[in-house]
């Protein structure tokens, strides 16, 4: 989304005591090659090394490094203006916000006034976590936890002081609220400069290379197959596995690609919603309903299947098929029959935290007029409290893909290329606390034409 | 600022022009903070595009107005109608010379 000219902007945040200025300070020290201005806030502890400032004029610092600080006292747009009769001299701007912060309004300001978003592009916004405090710092006040919420990378630093399970506890919790979220570990704030700079946070393309499912919606189940049959009876058999029972739903007339999976997940949704039919081990399961099969019992048990017609049948499983080595024979001839195609989702977790992502992913076009009165009215009542929100969208009557990103009630879009061959698909993630995931899927659904 | 290609490009000159004019005439000292914002206007009645042009000075609250119209067509009128509504005493033809710069 940055024209070539604008200069990359990142944002710095993070509780106090995370190591921001132990951060700054090793960027505007250290001889790492990059052109930076600093722009630090105004209770910032950042201590310049008078021994590295080459020259200073109106509080612009210019250091041996090459890089720029300069302290934030009133505005920060009038910071930005100062700074763009030195534009010569940088390449990237760093903006650090107060550890008590929300960086929304900051990352707003890069939206707002005409001569700012024409020489500045935001590209993303850097929290830095205490790793040993964060537990704490989460349950105590809303900012740390909307500074993880408005992250594009987590920097979990102190990672000396905590226990490799006690990590991935918090990354786990962390991505519960962000499921957006690079997060890289650090100790003394010890990260590639690079980390910071350049993170194409608003390029979502990129961020699908890094976790393709991460703007998938979340499932109660976790695997699907697909299968092949023809008229007759067969069996579907378990091993022991992790679990006393588990749900599944077999569909009938199942197609194999994608958007045949993603369409029929849509329905297993409604059917895990009733209550599941309790089925024991040498039982038949009915179709197309969603049942609980006891599998209390040692070694391995199998179910029966009646098939009435030559079709494809897709079994969408609470686990995945490994996990029991789910295996589909052919009743008589004990032949397995392989899968056609297999497929895992996103699984639904417990959210502790308010804070949380919503994620929707529809194919097919949206009406421009219905989709932007749709945008209005959800920004214009919940915008304080939906921190991010990024996508691509298929815009009815247009051929190119449209990339959005916001934060609160403030967003930008623009087309980014053609869709050509690829699917138009509709993929939007909200990020914020109390949003009723329900209410945002229909509404956006009533946009599509 | 939403969806769809309607929006025309901002005349950022005239931008530049509109603070200047305002920052110059109003006397406002380096401190304060002149912005100026397009957004898209989806209320029934309203032109497509209106401009939001806001007054930052540190230790009070922002000052703003909003002219339905981009910054492009703004005239010495408009310029009047934002100093009044920020609380400025000003003649009629305050801004005059802003109407007669290209």
């Amino acid at each position: 989304m940055n024209t070539p000219q604008k200069v990359p902007v990142t944002i710095l945040t993070g509780f106090l005591g995370s190591g921001k200025t132990t951060l700054l300070n090793r960027i505007l020290s250290e001889e790492h090659g990059k052109r930076i201005a600093v722009i630090e806030n105004e209770y910032g502890e950042v201590g310049i090394d008078q021994a590295l400032v080459i020259d200073a004029e109106e509080e612009i610092f210019e250091m041996s490094n090459g890089c720029i600080c300069c302290t934030v006292r009133g505005d920060l747009i009038r910071v930005l203006s100062n700074l763009m009769k030195r534009r010569d001299k940088f390449d990237y701007v760093l903006v650090e916000t107060t550890g008590l912060a929300d960086p929304g309004p900051v990352a707003q300001t890069f939206f707002m006034d005409e001569d700012i978003s024409s020489e500045y592009a935001l590209d993303g916004i850097v929290t830095l976590v205490d790793a040993f405090h964060i537990d704490q710092q989460l349950g105590r006040s809303d900012e740390s936890t909307e500074q993880i919420a408005f992250a594009d990378v987590v920097v979990l630093n102190k990672t000396d002081l905590a226990s490799g399970e006690g990590l991935d506890e918090i990354e786990t919790r962390i991505r519960e609220m962000n499921r957006m979220t690079k997060i890289v570990r650090a100790e003394n704030a010890d990260v590639p400069v690079d980390t910071v700079l350049n993170l194409s946070a608003f390029n979502l393309d990129q961020a699908l290379e890094r976790r393709p499912t991460f703007l998938e919606p979340e499932y109660p189940f976790e695997w699907t197959g697909v299968y092949l049959v023809e008229p007759g009876n067969y069996k579907i058999q378990f091993d022991e596995g992790p679990d006393p029972s588990m749900s599944l739903v077999i569909t009938t007339d199942q197609g194999s690609d994608d958007s045949d999976l993603r369409d029929n997940a849509e329905k297993c949704v409604r059917y895990y919603a009733e209550d599941g039919k309790s089925i024991l081990p040498d039982e038949t399961i009915p179709m197309n309903t969603h049942v609980e099969l006891n599998l209390a019992s040692g070694g391995s048990k199998s179910f029966d299947i009646i098939i009435d017609k030559p079709m494809q049948i897709g079994l969408y499983a609470q686990h995945t098929a490994e996990e029991f080595n789910i295996q589909l024979i052919k009743s008589g001839k004990d032949a397995v029959v392989s899968a056609v195609v297999e497929r895992t989702w996103v699984a639904q977790h417990e959210h502790d935290d308010e804070v949380g992502s919503i994620a929707i992913e529809k194919d097919g076009d949206v009406d421009q007029e219905k989709l932007n009165k749709w945008l209005s009215k959800v920004l214009g009542e919940k915008g304080i409290d939906i921190f991010r929100m990024k996508g691509f969208l298929s815009i009815s009557g247009d051929s190119r893909r449209f990339v959005f990103q916001g934060v609160h009630m403030l967003f930008d879009a623009k087309p980014d290329r053609s869709w050509d061959d690829m699917p138009r698909r509709n993929q939007l993630v909200f990020i914020g606390r109390n949003l009723d995931e329900d209410e945002m899927r229909k509404g956006f659904e009533e946009c599509l034409v | 600022m939403f969806i769809g290609s309607s929006k025309p490009k901002t005349d950022l000159n005239k931008v530049r022009k509109i603070k200047e004019a305002l920052g110059e005439t109003l006397s406002i000292q380096n401190n304060a903070t002149i912005t100026v914002t397009e957004l898209t206007c989806l209320e029934e009645g309203c032109p497509p595009v209106e401009t939001v042009v806001a007054l930052l000075k540190v230790g009070s609250d922002p000052l703003q107005h909003k002219i339905h119209k981009p910054a492009a067509e703004f005239k010495a009128a408009d310029l009047t109608e934002i100093a009044i509504r920020w609380g400025y005493p000003v003649k009629p033809d305050l801004f005059e010379q802003f109407d007669k710069e290209k």
